[in-house]
């Protein structure tokens, strides 16, 4: 939906976020923040920074209204936000050196499902880059171009960043999967 | 990977359990913003700041001469992507295609002077060029062919260097290639002192003319919008000092074979990039060189015993050159950031290595 095709009460709702309204900020966080925070999670991999990062774009969003201009669809350009919110706080992260206490515990975590734990371990382990390319690609459904655009990599490079990532999640997972 | 498998395994990474919104998180959100805490979040538009700064100058015009050769241009939406020139050409340096604004720099070490440019030859040297991003090979197969021969210039002995590039240009779905126009120098055959520096496309010539003080350019576009500018600088440096030119590369191949490079040795000479049309920056930064080891290194034109030189523009390594040790040849080049690198290499040369 993007603000301008919505028109009426979303335009509304947005147009009172702009001018700072709580409550209007609030409804908006009940729309849309779940899904930001499943986001935010996927690519940084802890609850902390994924809540963070949801607390940031919130935070930010009435200064940043001011600049979208509700061309396209307005849950794209909220992703997106919220994308490059995450990888800008995963990127201080990787530079800090620091490991996730939720990594570092998983080993002592009950599994409830052994073959999605398996597969959370094999996502886990992937290298940021390609980890960050099959997550946006392949769960979070975006467009090579979307990701190349929100990595500032080549189209080419997220083809084959994701080629590569399901190349490794499949042997670690096994052939006859 | 069949695509059963691959749907499988996709299925079950968009059924991989997340995590769930804290049930505060949104009353903390409300507290921060009526405390007064806001956040600059990032613009979503793509960042073509780094690469704009880089092609400033020259890639602007090499991009123009690209569109002009080809007759296209890139697909709406998909904007002149300057990593995609800039990663192809490795002889291309971001610093090597913006003039370095400000003051004019020194060079870190002694000039060069009086080389020997007998000691270069005539030959045919291929290169090809690979880009990683983040560790992750992104694209190989951009070709640069450099042919040095004997010849005569106003009754004079001369090189002359004609360079060649053809790069697959990422933007495209059919993975199609670009030819962008050779350029050809000339260089006195024994000083390697450029005299003069062509190129010319469909709709675009450029003529950089050298005398033993000065450099005089043309640069004359023609078709739709044509448009010619004509100037004039003073060189640095004595009258037969090398040089190296810089377009969209770095011509150092020439240099190179004639540099007398031996352990710890060290040296500066200035390059001359485009003098017109860059307000306020300064055409002739000095490229220091130095030696810093050596290693024997397979390239697919053979093996090779090279010396390691470091290049630099001011404090900045633009690029590591591997240099062989018997005929000064430019096996391999290095460049590039933590998160980016390109890497050239031999790949085939005539005559042959020994």
């Amino acid at each position: 939906m993007s603000a301008s095709a919505a028109g009426g009460e979303f335009g509304a709702l947005i147009e009172a976020v702009r001018a700072g309204s709580p409550e209007a900020l609030a409804s908006l966080y009940r729309e849309y923040g779940a899904a930001l925070y499943r986001l935010a999670y996927r690519l940084t991999e802890t609850r902390e920074d994924a809540e963070d990062v949801v607390h940031d774009v919130f935070v930010g969003l009435p200064e940043a209204l001011a600049r979208y201009e509700e061309r396209g669809k307005w849950t794209s350009w909220l992703k997106r936000v919220t994308a490059r919110v995450a990888l800008v706080r995963l990127r201080a992260r990787t530079r800090r050196r620091e490991v996730p206490l939720e990594l570092a515990d998983q080993a002592a975590r009950p599994p409830a499902d052994p073959d999605a734990t398996v597969l959370e371990s094999a996502v886990h382990a992937l290298p940021d880059p390609l980890r960050i390319v099959v997550m946006l690609k392949e769960v979070e459904g975006y467009s090579h171009r979307e990701v190349a655009d929100l990595l500032g990599i080549s189209v080419g490079a997220s083809r084959v960043r994701a080629a590569r990532a399901l190349a490794r999640l499949r042997k670690v997972l096994g052939d006859g999967r | 990977m069949s695509r059963a498998t691959l749907e499988t395994l996709r299925r079950e990474l968009q059924g991989l359990a997340s995590s769930e919104a804290p049930p505060g998180l949104l009353q903390r959100i409300l507290d921060s913003r009526a405390a007064g805490v806001r956040v600059a979040l990032p613009r979503t538009e793509r960042d073509h700041t780094r690469w704009i700064i880089a092609a400033l100058a020259a890639a602007a015009v090499l991009a123009l001469v690209i569109n002009i050769r080809t007759g296209e241009r890139s697909p709406a939406g998909a904007e002149t992507d300057y990593g995609d020139i800039a990663a192809a050409l490795s002889f291309l340096p971001r610093a090597a295609m913006a003039q370095q604004a400000g003051p004019a720099r020194t060079p870190r070490y002694d000039l060069v002077h009086h080389l020997d440019g007998s000691r270069a030859h005539a030959g045919t040297w291929t290169y090809e060029t690979c880009t990683t991003t983040d560790d992750v090979l992104t694209k190989c197969g951009s070709r640069l062919r450099i042919t040095v021969h004997e010849g005569q210039r106003a009754e004079q002995p001369v090189w002359v260097m004609i360079q060649r590039v053809a790069f697959v240009r990422g933007w495209s779905s059919t993975n199609d290639t670009i030819y962008v126009p050779p350029d050809t120098t000339y260089f006195a055959r024994q000083t390697l002192r450029p005299l003069s520096w062509s190129l010319t496309g469909d709709r675009i010539h450029v003529v950089r003319q050298f005398t033993p003080d000065s450099v005089h350019e043309a640069v004359d576009i023609t078709g739709p919008h044509p448009r010619s500018w004509h100037s004039s600088a003073k060189l640095p440096g004595a009258a037969d000092d090398p040089l190296v030119v810089r377009w969209a590369r770095f011509d150092v191949p020439l240099l190179l074979q004639a540099l007398p490079l031996a352990r710890g040795w060290q040296g500066s000479v200035y390059s001359v990039g485009l003098i017109g049309r860059v307000p306020g920056a300064s055409p002739f930064p000095p490229l220091d060189f130095r030696v810093v080891g050596n290693e024997r290194i397979d390239v697919p034109a053979g093996r090779f015993d090279c010396w390691r030189v470091e290049m630099r523009i001011g404090d900045e390594t633009v690029m590591t050159l591997w240099a062989s040790k018997d005929r000064g040849w430019l096996i391999k080049t290095k460049q590039g950031k933590p998160d980016w690198q390109a890497e050239s290499t031999l790949i085939s040369a005539t005559p042959p290595a020994p």
